[in-house]
């Protein structure tokens, strides 16, 4: 039995591995592609940051006179070109990009400021991405400026000088807040979230290529129906295609991971000091651990791809149902992004999310519950060998065997 | 000894083809394609066996049938007094196949293609061996045995292929248009090895489509028409039964073709010609 498996095994490992396509998709994708997007992702949303931050932004005044204290300090600093529009255009002006923001300041705002009553100063801008602020944040500081020049000049006129007094009078009551996560556990949830998700992609995709060549391919190049022909178990046969699909999945996986790791490694060497200090903490230990949960990830991936592959009667059918599961697991995986989710006893229930979770504990180092790990297996084991059997049951059809 | 009796084989039509063509074939029945129907012959050991028929008769799925990768619907098929389904591993280590679908591993060399099935088989290294190198004598693959095939020409693919079915030894062997699409010198080589295997008293069940190779190679002769077998005899009995001289119109007479193929064109320039005197042209 073990000599069939090994004979397959081999065979069908040595014929990928000579195929070149193959080689040249294990090494682009996991090698190049993902560092390489992850650098250029990187560089170019710390390079528009690092724009914006420089650009001089276009503004429109309304009401320039009611406070001309204002319009001077918006003139005066040079980050901002002022544009005359129409209060009726200001909307379309800004949607358009024509200015990005403007103040709208309300008659009679001297007058109620001189009688010691507080004003309302208008800021319009545009900004559909909830964590994109910089144009608010530069706009709104010659307005916080002078709100807080006025606050000095009120508190001062009531008697109320020198810092601390000024502190106890505006602040009496302040909360300390110390958050206790480690600087590790704050940016590992981001990076271990980012780091999950491309690795599965990159397990999927190498299981996927795979399990359709060594299944659907067989099928459409005529070989399969020899091996049917042979005195041998067809349970044997489809073991030895599983194992092959799986070794190349955990293949790409593990190029990909090595990948990831140095070019974290490289990145943290121009980031910022605490970054750099996280990448320094996760060890080679981390890193093995993040290596050993891709196995239970491309053992599901296998059996579920050869499932399908081997039901599939064409390459291009076996590609529409990978692209399936491929949405499955895409959906799956995106669990692991939505605030909130952890991991618990329900989500170590959830193929793929487990798994992603488990990741993101790994590079906080917050990993506790090994027992998890061990429900993450159960829930492996019990998917994969249901997609193995379903394989197992149409390899023996001759219907599917011969749908091609 | 190879016995086939009253072999049917039906296959499922697919559902949900509504917009399917209305097909003409008498072995289609509702749902239903009857393949094979109440096929009855057998082989003794050491003869050479032609199966004749057009295109979609049945061939193939009889000689998978044969070959084990197909099951019959109903009766049996036995070879050396073993059942094709419930002893299909002995079969299958008695019988050789080849069929124009069946493909080869392509980065793989004819040496480890060979050596990959012979270890299948349960064949020693040894044994494999003196096998491989035998097979790659008389099929003249030698000089081109460690390249890779898909670097081949069609030829030497089929030699492999003719390689690869023959790797175990089997008493019988069965090759599926083993000539088709091959040059003559390719040609010639599988020809002589099926002639060969008379004397070593194997047995070879061949379907093709080139009457010569029938007449040249054949004992007996099953001629296969719409998943029934219309005739089971020697080339000799075949013509005597038709009246004819050459094989070929054997053939045609037996399935009916010889008539309708002639008749057909004539029919149909006769209306043409009829039309074209009614509009005055």
């Amino acid at each position: 039995m073990t000599r069939i498996i090994s004979t397959i095994f081999w065979k069908d490992l040595f014929e990928a591995l000579r195929d070149r396509r193959n080689v040249m998709r294990m090494i682009f994708m996991p090698c190049l592609l993902i560092p390489m997007l992850g650098h250029f992702f990187m560089a170019f949303s710390e390079n528009h940051s690092e724009k914006l931050d420089k650009t001089v932004l276009d503004y429109a005044i309304v009401g320039e006179n009611n406070l001309p204290e204002i319009a001077k300090l918006y003139a005066a600093d040079s980050g901002f070109h002022r544009v005359d529009v129409p209060e009726d255009k200001l909307n379309e002006s800004i949607r358009n990009k024509t200015i990005r923001f403007a103040i709208v300041i309300p008659p009679d705002a001297k007058q109620n400021l001189g009688k010691g009553e507080g004003i309302s100063i208008k800021f319009l801008y545009y900004q559909s991405a909830p964590s994109h602020g910089i144009v608010k944040d530069r706009g709104t500081a010659p307005i916080l400026q002078y709100s807080e020049k006025q606050r000095d000049w009120r508190l001062a006129f009531l008697g109320v000088e020198g810092d601390s007094a000024r502190s106890n009078v505006l602040s009496p009551v302040t909360s300390d807040v110390d958050n206790i996560a480690s600087e590790r556990e704050q940016i590992g949830h981001g990076l271990g979230t980012i780091l999950a998700f491309p690795l599965f992609i990159i397990c999927f995709v190498g299981c996927a290529f795979s399990a359709v060549e060594l299944a659907t391919g067989e099928k459409e190049k005529g070989t399969l129906e020899i091996m049917v022909m042979l005195p041998i178990p067809r349970t044997l046969i489809v073991i030895a295609k599983y194992l092959v699909v799986f070794t190349l999945g955990m293949m790409y996986s593990t190029l990909c991971m090595l990948s990831s790791a140095v070019w974290l490694f490289l990145e943290s060497r121009n980031a910022s000091d605490a970054f750099r200090d996280v990448v320094g903490q996760i060890g080679i230990s981390d890193l093995s651990l993040v290596w050993l949960m891709l196995i239970p990830v491309n053992a599901l991936f296998s059996a579920v791809l050869l499932a399908v592959s081997v039901y599939a009667r064409s390459y291009r059918e076996a590609t529409g149902l990978s692209n399936v599961a491929n949405f499955l697991v895409v959906i799956a995986a995106t669990a692991i992004f939505v605030p909130g989710v952890n991991l618990t006893w329900f989500w170590s229930l959830i193929p793929v999310a487990n798994v992603g979770l488990v990741i993101r504990e790994l590079i906080k180092g917050t990993l506790n519950n090994y027992l998890m790990i061990g429900s993450i297996l159960a829930t492996t084991v019990a998917i994969g060998t249901a997609a193995l059997l379903f394989s197992i049951a149409w390899f023996r059809k001759e219907r599917v065997i011969f749908r091609a | 000894m190879l016995e086939i009796r009253s072999v049917r084989k039906t296959f499922a039509l697919k559902r949900g083809k509504k917009g399917r063509a209305v097909s003409t074939d008498p072995r289609e029945e509702g749902k239903f394609f009857h393949a094979l129907q109440k096929v009855d012959f057998s082989l003794s050991r050491g003869s050479i066996l032609g199966l004749l028929g057009a295109n979609g008769a049945g061939k193939t799925t009889l000689m998978r049938i044969l070959g084990t990768s197909l099951q019959p619907t109903a009766g049996t098929v036995t070879l050396s007094g073993f059942d094709s389904v419930k002893d299909a591993n002995e079969v299958r280590r008695r019988v050789g196949f080849l069929s124009g679908t069946t493909g080869l591993y392509s980065h793989l060399s004819a040496d480890e293609l060979l050596h990959f099935f012979g270890r299948l088989y349960g064949i020693s290294e040894g044994e494999l061996k003196v096998r491989i190198e035998a097979l790659f004598e008389e099929l003249e693959i030698k000089e081109f045995a460690h390249r890779r095939i898909e670097t081949l020409s069609a030829g030497m693919k089929q030699r492999i292929s003719i390689a690869r079915s023959l790797i175990h030894s089997p008493e019988f062997i069965i090759f599926d248009e083993p000539t088709t699409g091959l040059d003559v010198p390719t040609s010639q080589i599988v020809l002589n090895y099926i002639e060969k295997c008379k004397d070593s008293s194997k047995s070879v069940i061949f379907s093709t489509h080139h009457m010569h190779e029938v007449e040249k190679l054949c004992d007996q002769v099953v001629l296969i028409h719409q998943g029934m077998v219309r005739f089971f005899g020697t080339v000799e009995q075949m013509k005597r039964k038709t009246n004819c001289a050459h094989l070929d119109d054997a053939y045609l007479t037996i399935t009916g073709e010889r008539e309708g193929k002639i008749k057909q064109p004539f029919e149909q320039f006769k209306q043409i010609a009829a039309e074209c005197e009614g509009s005055g042209s």
